[in-house]
């Protein structure tokens, strides 16, 4: 590992200091203590109660609600790293595998992968506008290894928002499309390392378009309604790629059910070119594909109550079968439909200790519609990875230092891969950082 | 009558344990008038142990007090955000909701105004900048003052969402830290416009508006268009003073204090 690794490593772990309170007034006749919150520029300050509250408000530049043009500029980003080791019945697998599978340019030594690492900025303007954004970096970059290489890898997300009400948000700009509600909990904050097989079997990537979305309305209802260029490209959209769709409707039934949160949802995502591959080629950046899936559909469920929350997705997946344009040759692409069952329980056992469970069964109308997830069991020494049933019970527990900002995360997956090899496990380690 | 023997009992314990510092964060709102006599009255019934450390510095603050464990009871004119329960569940508190009161959001504007009386849709106009002088609904001329309260209020969401239809504020409306600021400067300002709590809308120098025809006093609670509850936080297992004093606020005793300082009664709705 490189200094500029170490550096980074070093910073995350800066926020494992203990936690200091804040001073207030005691009396026995309380006073009123207003203050306002135009705390204008607050480098050196450092406002909050605990030394965790001090530091992560440095990552807020500007701040002052009075002012008319420009409301708030803040620093964001993401850190994840992470481990893993695994072993089936033909074998053992753990990183290095994984890094010499063609992913050398994520993995940190033979050990650790940086699974994400996004930099970027969020601000206010005007009162109703929002333009925030983050890019991918390539932290194999940053030492410039490699010619050609940089930290910047692709725009992971940008975009403005105008948002007038609650009820009505419009957006135009790159974001990461969001069918199940697995996907839409920002990966700050999913309880597990890595989201179910078809959640991602289904997800389009991040994604130009223009969308409008909106809660509160009638006390209960939320929607999106999103339109999209189909290409997963290094920045924006070239529009060579056909269009994608995303329609969302949900109701939050919290008083209803007497929970601190239950909201159900739906969701419909349609693709005019399923399988799509822009040809843009980087030193760092590869595009995806797009999925192979006319048309997928995801019904949710989402409830917390005190120390338990429980997530829970039906998805399907109406497979294609035709032609796609890939890296500008026509290639033939073939795949069945999918049905899939994602639940995610999970309970704080004590304070900052979350135990976190996911089972994930899965099922595709042919052979082979199934394949193993890259992150990690595609790596095992299996030899057939693709099937048409997958079972996967997972088990982990997570201690978060300073909330979704500093956690530390640990779990073991186990899965079976029906009408293929894969009968193992992997167990994972990591640290995330967000602010 | 359970309820009334465990506060008898507890505050029985109290009284004979050494002296228990109370922690209550959050709202202006509650914090500057209501809980502070909600506190007198409990230390006066028999608990006088109890020191209490009260903070009013918005209910955006509440949240954050009761995650780190600075507050035992959160104080919010508002209710939870997702996020703001989530960071609490992280920090291993799981945090319950204690209705205390009903309170009206009044409009008060200077005492010299010939205005009386606004619709609900004037009332969005002037708050969202589409009306900007007063002669445009049969005012004196005068470009309007507006003064809010500041971001990390509940007031100044719930105000959005009660009467703005969840719009924003103009860039040139001023943000105040509290009811009493926004009634002062009002007070001194003859093109002043803001919204105050129930407990604030008798500030000399300020006269409260009527809305659609509704005079904002309690007993016209519940035709009143922007009434909403206002609560208490506390993690689901709280210490003995924390739920002592809880169990004062919804009793009689603490529900007439409510009552006199301004605001309406939970059950009175």
């Amino acid at each position: 590992m490189n200094p500029i690794k170490h550096a980074i490593l070093a910073t995350s772990l800066f926020g494992c200091i203990p936690t200091i309170a804040g001073t207030t007034t005691t009396s026995d006749t309380p006073p009123a203590t207003p203050a306002s919150t135009a705390t204008g520029l607050l480098v050196g300050k450092f406002p909050g109660e605990t030394a965790f509250d001090k530091v992560w408000s440095g990552f807020t530049l500007y701040k002052d609600d009075n002012n008319p043009i420009l409301q708030e500029f803040a620093l964001q980003g993401r850190l994840q790293i992470q481990t893993a080791i695994g072993h089936d019945e033909k074998g053992s697998f753990n990183m290095r595998d994984y890094k010499n599978s063609g992913k050398n340019e994520n993995v940190w030594g033979d050990y650790i992968e940086a699974r994400r690492a996004y930099l970027g900025f969020k601000s206010k303007w005007f009162q109703n506008w929002k333009l925030e954004g983050q890019i991918d970096v390539d932290t194999d970059g940053l030492d410039g290894a490699g010619p050609g290489r940089t930290m910047y890898k692709d725009i992971y997300d940008l975009y403005l928002t105008y948002a007038p009400t609650d009820a009505l948000n419009i957006s135009l700009g790159k974001q990461e499309i969001k069918l199940s509600r697995e996907q839409e909990i920002s990966s700050k904050e999913i309880l597990t390392f890595e989201r179910s097989l078809v959640t991602n079997l289904l997800h389009p990537g991040n994604l130009t378009g223009l969308w409008v979305s909106g809660k509160g309305i009638d006390e209960h209802w939320l929607y999106e309604l999103g339109i999209y260029g189909n290409d997963q490209v290094r920045e924006f959209t070239n529009l060579d790629g056909g269009i994608l769709t995303l329609a969302k409707i949900g109701y939050d039934y919290s008083a209803q059910s007497k929970m601190d949160s239950a909201i159900v949802s739906f969701r419909y995502m349609h693709n005019s070119q399923p399988g799509f591959q822009s040809d843009e080629v980087f030193k760092n950046y590869g595009p995806a594909a797009s999925p192979a899936f006319s048309d997928s559909i995801c019904l949710s469920n989402d409830i917390i109550q005190g120390r338990f929350g429980l997530t829970t997705d039906v998805l399907y997946g109406f497979g294609y079968h035709g032609s796609a344009d890939q890296k500008g040759v026509s290639k033939a692409v073939t795949q069945s439909d999918v049905f899939a069952i994602n639940i995610i329980p999970s309970y704080f056992i004590a304070d900052g200790w979350q135990l976190v469970g996911r089972l994930q069964y899965a099922n595709s109308a042919s052979a082979n519609g199934l394949s193993l997830p890259g992150r990690y069991e595609a790596v095992a020494p299996s030899t057939d990875k693709k099937g048409n049933t997958y079972t996967s019970v997972y088990a982990g527990i997570n201690y978060y230092i300073y909330g979704h900002k500093l956690k530390i995360m640990n779990g073991i997956e186990y899965s079976y891969l029906g009408g293929g090899d894969y009968n193992g496990y992997t167990f994972l380690s990591g640290l995330r950082l967000a602010f | 009558m359970k309820s009334i023997i465990t506060f008898i009992t507890t505050a029985a314990l109290l009284s004979i344990a050494g002296a228990q510092t109370l922690s209550i964060k959050g709202s202006d709102t509650l914090g500057a008038k209501l809980v502070p006599q909600l506190a007198e009255a409990f230390k006066a019934g028999g608990n006088k142990n109890v020191k209490f450390e009260i903070a009013a510095e918005g209910s955006t603050t509440a949240f954050p007090a009761l995650a780190n464990g600075t507050a035992q009871i959160g104080m919010s004119s508002r209710k939870v955000k997702d996020d703001e329960r989530t960071f609490c569940r992280t920090k291993g508190v799981y945090i319950k909701e204690h209705p205390i009161c009903h309170d009206m959001i009044c409009v008060v504007v200077n005492k010299n105004s010939p205005l009386a009386n606004l619709t609900k849709d004037q009332v969005a106009k002037i708050f969202t900048g589409q009306i900007k002088d007063w002669s445009e609904i049969g005012g004196a001329p005068g470009k309007i003052s507006i003064y809010t309260r500041n971001t990390s209020s509940g007031t100044y969401k719930d105000w959005q969402k009660l009467a703005m239809g969840g719009r924003d504020y103009p860039s040139s409306s001023l943000k105040m830290a509290g009811n009493e600021q926004i009634a002062q400067e009002v007070a001194k300002n003859k093109n002043g416009v803001g919204y105050v709590g129930l407990a604030y809308a008798k500030t000399p120098g300020t006269k409260t508006i009527v809305i659609d025809g509704i005079q904002p006093v309690a007993t016209n609670a519940k035709q009143y268009a922007y009434a909403r509850l206002c609560y208490l936080y506390a993690p689901d297992k709280p210490s003995a003073e924390a739920e002592a004093f809880m169990t004062f606020v919804a009793s009689p005793a603490g529900q007439d204090i409510v009552r006199k300082v301004g605001f309406i009664p939970v059950k009175d709705l």
